[in-house]
């Protein structure tokens, strides 16, 4: 059993990352994972098996919060995740075929691109919101079709946003990439989300983070009960992490409809380059053997 | 109907059941730290009823499709409900299981 200060270490670094979490809708493995194998010396299958639970149990207890402001558009996620989750399983098959080293590479450039789309799309995302520009789009068939779109109070210009969706066929295909990501390497499609929706979709910031926030517990659910069936869960870590990850994504939640939606976006853009580099960093070292500084 | 409500409801039934088995679990891990056994028993359902909680969202949200004859939607969330059962068979049948 763990003692009470490794209890309540963790149980702080769990808060964080469900609020982080909380704030630019991904699930806190980028956090959690690292802090396990570090600081408390899990091998790398249980740490990511810890974080998958705290990942479900953030996007539950987060995803809730935004289903109750209603900025989550419930519909879009439904529709996003019959792809992402088709990848998520297509993934996990593929575990045992290929080799994972090179889709490192692959998917940093994917991660950089749009980190750096994130922060060039900064001043039209605020001038959007202004203008209330997001419901003057061509809508494509499929989202004709479903009728996808919608709208939200944002909580801090105080004004409602409405906004249709375009490009559906491609933020499908993201979406299945970003399934297919999670399975294969284990890193959350969270990230991949957002900008889906954000970047390709026209779907405002927020409305992005509590879509993303709801649909990555179906994802993640898919991958843990594998492992809570295997029996591989590390008991010892799971209530800390879930209770402070529920705990944070609680925080989270109340602050980020708040926020001005140019500071999620920096955020993101900094958290999207650290996972850019650190999974280009690891590919590296798969695959070449060559350490990235920092790392 | 409000589609938001039912999935609300769920989502948060999930969260609150769960909590308490945790909570349980690292009060045991503290005060009784003799009773091991205990505390991971209730972190193991705690778990349990955790990662069955997405699960449960989609089959409402199946139900609460139906009610409102939005029927398209009836159909997209049970592919995805279909997929999640499909992976988890095959991950108990095959022993898949993601790696790090």
């Amino acid at each position: 059993m763990l003692d009470l200060i490794s209890q309540l270490t963790f149980f702080c670094i769990t808060i964080f990352a469900g609020f982080l979490g909380a704030l630019i809708g991904i699930g806190g493995g980028i956090i959690m994972v690292p802090a396990l194998t570090f600081l408390f010396d899990l091998p790398i299958q249980q740490a990511i098996a810890v974080s998958i639970v705290g990942v479900v149990a953030t996007s539950i207890s987060g995803g809730s919060s935004y289903v109750d402001q209603r900025i989550t558009n419930i519909r879009l996620a439904i529709f996003l995740e019959t792809s992402t989750t088709f990848g998520a399983f297509l993934g996990a098959l593929l575990v045992v075929l290929i080799s994972g080293n090179f889709l490192y590479i692959i998917f940093s450039f994917f991660a950089l691109f749009i980190a750096t789309t994130q922060i060039f799309s900064l001043k039209k995302e605020v001038k959007k919101m202004e203008k209330n520009d997001f419901k003057n789009i061509k809508q494509d068939r499929i989202s004709k079709l479903l009728s996808l779109g919608g709208d939200y109070i944002d909580g801090n210009t105080k004004t409602k946003i409405e906004y249709i969706i375009k490009g559906s066929p491609i933020g499908w295909l993201i979406s299945f990439f970003a399934g297919l990501g999670s399975g294969l390497l284990g890193i959350g499609g969270g990230v991949f989300q957002v900008s889906a929706m954000n970047i390709f979709m026209n779907v405002p910031m927020k409305v992005a983070v509590a879509t993303s926030k709801f649909m990555i517990g179906v994802t993640a659910a898919t991958s843990a009960i594998l492992y809570y069936v295997s029996g591989v869960l590390r008991l010892e870590y799971i209530a800390p992490a879930a209770l402070g990850v529920m705990i944070g994504a609680t925080l989270g939640t109340m602050i980020m409809n708040k926020l001005k939606v140019k500071w999620l976006k920096v955020i993101f853009f900094f958290l999207m380059t650290y996972i850019g580099y650190s999974m280009l960093g690891k590919g590296i070292l798969l695959t070449f053997g060559i350490h990235l500084p920092l790392l | 109907m409000d589609i938001n409500r039912p999935i609300y409801w769920v989502l948060v039934i999930g969260v609150i059941i769960s909590a308490i088995f945790f909570v349980g679990s690292f009060l045991m891990a503290v005060f009784l730290p003799a009773q091991a056994n205990l505390s991971l028993s209730l972190a193991f359902v705690g778990a349990g009823v955790l990662i069955a909680t997405p699960y449960v969202r989609m089959a409402v949200a199946i139900g609460a499709f139906s009610i409102n004859k939005e029927y398209k939607f009836t159909i997209l969330s049970i592919i995805v409900l279909a997929i999640m059962m499909v992976s988890f068979l095959f991950g108990v049948f095959f022993h898949i299981s993601q790696k790090g």
